[in-house]
């Protein structure tokens, strides 16, 4: 219902820039996440949405409306935060209710309104349950429905999921990606989990020291990730990174210090892209096969440090010159620590890093 | 030689019960994880081995001896809690010398003997700093560091890994299953998190309400489990269960009809014919067209993008959410019909009544 625009918003904190010049269009009815660690800036951007904090400078729109000396109240967003600020002396249905009966809306109209939201939230037996006898998913439903209730138009959720259990979580997540589907609001998602951004975003916004790294789909966030640091904070096990010299021969090969493969098929794009030689090859742990045998001639032999079984896969850490290599291999190749394998990176699936400008070429 | 043995051990809490009959054998130098939930009776395993905690009925044993009766100190026994408690005012050279210290071993036993650990773990470089400069991870190492250092004739963590963030938490797996091998001595540890238990552990018990409902290795946990308690705690996410109705040779409910001829002879044996069909999510496909066989129709709820798999929710004529796992990165239309299909040897066959495994 509502299009968001950022252009060049900035904070600073005393000397700390906070937020970065950040510019960044969020279609109205997307689900996007603002995803980075601690200190990336992610709950200041989601604050001066809200209205909560100002910005430094830059600007704020809603629809092509500038917001930024709007109040919070008048901007119309609903927000849920990590500890749910739910009244304790009020049972479901009144927590629920509050948001409306403050705008004076009639008996008759709240009642509906809360059951309807209930329903869709699925918690319509615990409507007279005080907070204290709830669980933490209902808890969480509970400040959902709060929010919802008031029917924001937009909806900006802090690591909402981030005090419940990993099963509770998936749960929470499935639901909340249905509801906004129904919904329709325009949702901005902050988290540090890179599971979950991927799991329900329509775009992801990575961010990391106040700077933007990437906006993109997950899938593009994925496979083609434009820095090194959107690369291994996005997968999990992380990409591998594996410190290496192009070297122009063979029609052109990554030099590992222990082996040497083959990159013929990317030659033009590292010459024309790369500041130097000197580049970091990134592979993600399912895109290396592991055999007991050399499989081909780019087969690279490594030494087994650890073997985990996960059921149906497993991770196996390798060493290869002195670097980690993780591997999902399927469960059904077992090998122990202190054997010798050898592996092969999949080489339409490798990215080729620049380590100066730690910029993703390939 | 340190084995530890649980004969018919029971334990209640005022009328709580907390363990029911629990026997089980830890081997001489095993890594084994005590599984379950929360409330599942895991600490309080621990803290009888450690005798924190004396046992209401049944013995214990440890390296044969039973030592019911044996105060802790008497036990040779280590134990590290969930909560890590560091001295604070204490360097990290210090914190782990501490169980020496208070045993009044020598000066020169205690250094060798901290030193020999923090390489182990790779925390030399902190021993001098103290607990509000350390990363989670280091705390974490200190803390293993102190349980270890003693050489103590059984080690117990009590869920060593829950205060950490995810990617440290994976690396520290690694980290706790080489100690274990290098250090060659019995550890027991808890977690309620399988993925922890499944990738370190050499053997599981699967503890549920007080009970042991399976103790295996991790492949025989996931690939046979004893009950619908082991086989929902199991995997990520974990077995698929769908209640049917055994007639004729067939398997159905309102979603599905499946030929089971060829498990017949198991199937005789269930107490009724009511049973629960078990499959594992990454042992399911979506199909866009029924399959030849045991077609089952399923609507599209919700899917998640993993990264390098998809996890697909889809609901059951009877309204039931089952969990699939597909290619990475398919995009599904919300409500869709769509077909299951499945490989009939990787099914799993429950007794609904007694709730434990036929097939």
């Amino acid at each position: 219902m509502t299009e968001i625009k950022l252009i060049k918003l900035r904070k600073e904190f005393n000397s700390l820039v906070a937020v970065n010049d950040l510019t960044l269009t969020i279609d109205d009815g997307a689900l996007i996440s603002l995803l980075g660690p601690s200190g990336c800036g992610k709950t200041t951007t989601l604050r001066m949405i809200a209205g909560l904090t100002s910005p430094t400078s830059g600007e704020i729109y809603f629809d092509d409306k500038l917001v930024n000396d709007l109040r919070p109240q008048e901007r119309n967003v609903g927000l849920v935060f990590q500890d749910y600020a739910i009244f304790p002396n009020m049972n479901a249905f009144d927590n629920i209710a509050f948001g409306l009966k403050i705008r004076g809306l009639s008996k008759e109209e709240v009642k509906k309104k809360v059951l309807e939201v209930a329903e869709l939230l699925n918690i319509k037996a615990i409507l007279n349950v005080m907070p204290r006898k709830m669980s933490l998913s209902e808890m969480q439903s509970v400040a959902l429905a709060r929010t919802l209730v008031t029917n924001p138009s937009v909806l900006l959720l802090d690591e909402p999921l981030s005090n419940l259990d990993a099963a509770l979580r998936a749960r929470m997540r499935a639901e909340l990606k249905r509801l906004q589907r129904e919904i329709g609001q325009t949702v901005i998602y902050v988290t540090h989990d890179q599971l979950e951004a991927i799991a329900i975003s329509d775009k992801i916004a990575v961010m990391n020291l106040g700077i933007l790294h990437q906006y993109d789909t997950p899938e593009a966030i994925y496979n083609k990730p434009k820095t090194k640091f959107v690369a291994g904070f996005i997968g999990s096990p992380p990409m591998n990174f594996i410190e290496c010299t192009f070297i122009e021969e063979d029609g052109g090969l990554l030099d590992l210090g222990v082996a040497r493969i083959n990159v013929s098929e990317y030659k033009d794009v590292i010459k024309r892209e790369c500041s130097s030689a000197e580049v970091t090859l990134g592979v993600r742990p399912e895109d290396i096969r592991i055999n007991h045998r050399r499989m081909s001639e780019n087969s690279v032999e490594v030494r087994v440090e650890a073997y985990e079984p996960l059921g149906s896969e497993a991770v196996i850490d390798t060493e290869l010159g002195g670097v980690l290599v993780r591997i999902t291999a399927p469960i059904t190749f077992t090998v122990k620590a202190g054997d010798k394998a050898y592996i092969e990176f999949d080489r339409r699936k490798i990215h080729i890093i620049d380590r100066k400008t730690e910029r993703v070429v390939i | 030689m340190a084995s530890v043995r649980f004969e018919n051990v029971s334990k209640s809490f005022g009328d709580k019960g907390v363990l029911q009959n629990l026997s089980f054998e830890v081997k001489d130098k095993e890594f084994f994880c005590i599984l379950g939930p929360p409330g599942a009776g895991k600490t309080t395993t621990l803290k009888l081995i450690a005798g924190l905690e004396k046992a209401d009925e049944g013995d214990i044993y440890i390296d044969g001896q039973r030592v019911n009766d044996l105060p802790p100190r008497h036990r040779d026994v280590s134990m590290q809690f969930e909560s890590l408690t560091l001295f604070p005012n204490k360097n990290g050279y210090e914190n782990i010398a501490f169980p020496l210290r208070i045993k009044g071993r020598p000066e020169s036993e205690i250094r060798e003997s901290v030193l020999r650990v923090a390489r182990l773990l790779r925390i030399e470089h902190i021993l001098d700093r103290e607990p509000r400069t350390f990363s989670g991870g280091e705390r974490q190492r200190v803390a293993l560091a102190r349980a270890i250092v003693r050489r103590p004739r059984v080690i117990l963590l009590d869920e060593p890994l829950s205060n950490i963030d995810a990617l440290l938490r994976l690396n520290m797996r690694v980290e706790l299953k080489r100690l274990a091998r290098e250090i060659g001595q019995t550890i027991i540890f808890s977690t309620h998190d399988q993925a922890e238990a499944m990738s370190m552990a050499q053997r599981i018990l699967v503890l549920y309400e007080g009970r042991a409902h399976q103790i295996g290795a991790p492949e025989e946990l996931y690939n046979r489990p004893v009950d619908t308690i082991v086989a929902k705690m199991i995997g990520s996410p974990p077995m698929n269960l769908v209640e049917c109705l055994y007639s004729d040779g067939k398997l159905s409910s309102n979603t599905f009809i499946i030929n089971v001829d060829k498990y017949t002879e198991y199937l005789a044996r269930a107490t009724s014919n009511e049973i629960i069909l078990g499959f594992r999510p990454e042992d399911l496909k979506l199909l866009e067209e029924p399959p030849r066989e045991n077609a089952a129709k399923v609507k599209i709820f919700s899917y998640e993008p993993l990264g390098a798999k998809t996890l697909v929710k889809v609901t059951t004529e009877e309204g039931e959410i089952l969990d699939v796992i597909g290619e990475p990165w398919v995009r599904y239309e919300m409500n869709k019909e769509m077909w299951l299909s499945f490989d009939l040897d990787k099914i799993h066959l429950f007794d609904k009544k007694t709730k434990t495994i036929l097939v």
